[in-house]
């Protein structure tokens, strides 16, 4: 048996130059031109998603349900807009007032009430002037402070000056004289 | 037996070389359907199917190829009764495989393609192409030995064949491919000048 016959047969001894060269050439076939070689197939068994994977899943599917969930909630408590709403009527041109104080500088709750007629928002006229001889309060038109408010006008502030929140005295009996 | 120059060759299915136990114990477990074993089994014999395919198809698509190979033996090694016999069993997969698809096989990808892209690789599939034109019986062992590094009593023993088979083919092929790079020489001095 030649030298070249036993490094065909197990690559015993010297290398035979002329097989080694071909050794060389053809080696580069032996591995795939662009990718490494796959694996073995993949068992089914292990397609399955890890614990890891199934708890990202898991986490995935409560967002999204959140999601829905908030997006059903502020739909159904948005109120449904009426056509007015959707068209906003021109605001009625209103000059600007300045808010009422009291006499010791305290701002007062404004009166004005924005009535919604037909989207419109309208100022109630500001109150005539009261006649002469009575009480020239221009709080006058406040709400009453309490219901059993009878009698002279109370001021829900205590001004001083004006008639106290207290209950009033009761009118003193005048004698008759007839 | 003859040999496909018509030279005699030695008994084919005659290996003497005794059961590898760990390839046995591989077979068997696989066949139970432990998926480890067969990975084993896959790492241990993929130069073989490799080669093989190679040799029957050359080195287009070798990869898919290789993998429906694999794919194939996994869904039958439940039915294999003889562990000893698994590369035998595979090289015959690998070679149904690579009828298959000669059957409907797309054209090969012409040498000057690819010596556009890589310059080794060119030459080695013109080599290769000049190896595949050998019959069968050498080509296949001479691919294993000379592309996948495999020596002879590793081809015998995994596709069970006698190791005295084996070289004969081995040395007969290796002879005839001088012959043709010989051959190639000569033309190629003569085209030239």
């Amino acid at each position: 048996m030649s030298r070249a016959d036993e490094y065909l047969w197990d690559k015993s001894g010297a290398p035979d130059p002329e097989i080694a060269a071909l050794e060389r050439v053809l080696g580069v076939l032996a591995e795939p031109p662009e990718a490494p070689a796959r694996a073995a197939p993949a068992p089914k068994a292990e397609a399955r998603p890890s614990t890891g994977g199934r708890q990202v899943a898991y986490v995935a599917v409560a967002a999204t349900l959140a999601a829905v969930l908030a997006t059903l909630a502020y739909v159904s408590r948005r109120p449904s807009p009426t056509r007015a709403e959707a068209e906003p009527a021109p605001l009625a041109p209103v000059q600007p007032e300045p808010p009422p104080t009291s006499a010791a500088g305290r701002a007062l709750p404004d009166e004005s009430t924005g009535a919604r007629d037909g989207g419109a928002i309208t100022r109630r006229s500001p109150p005539s002037t009261p006649p002469s001889g009575s009480v020239k309060d221009p709080f006058a038109h406040a709400p009453p402070p309490a219901p059993a408010a009878t009698g002279a006008p109370k001021d829900p502030f205590g001004r001083p000056g004006a008639p106290s929140a207290a209950p009033p005295r009761a009118p003193a009996k005048e004698p008759k004289h007839r | 037996m003859t040999s496909p120059d018509g030279a005699a060759l030695p008994p084919e299915e005659e290996s003497t070389e005794p059961p590898d136990p760990e390839l046995m114990a591989l077979v068997k477990a696989a066949r139970r359907g432990d998926r480890g074993s067969f990975a084993a089994l896959h790492a241990r014999h993929v130069r073989l199917v490799r080669g093989i395919l190679m040799a029957r198809g050359g080195t287009r698509d070798l990869d898919d190829r290789v993998q429906s190979v694999f794919a194939s033996a996994l869904e039958h090694v439940a039915e294999l009764r003889d562990p000893a016999a698994f590369g035998g069993w595979l090289a015959q997969i690998a070679r149904r495989e690579a009828t298959t698809r000669a059957g409907h096989a797309t054209e090969e990808l012409a040498v000057d393609e690819i010596a556009v892209v890589d310059r080794p690789r060119a030459e080695a599939e013109q080599l290769l192409a000049r190896i595949r034109s050998l019959p069968m019986a050498y080509a296949e062992p001479l691919i294993l030995r000379l592309v996948f590094g495999m020596t002879g009593p590793e081809v015998a023993r995994e596709l069970a064949l006698s190791p005295a088979y084996v070289r004969v083919n081995l040395h007969r092929g290796m002879t005839k491919l001088r012959e043709l790079l010989d051959l190639d020489g000569r033309d190629g001095r003569k085209g030239g000048t």
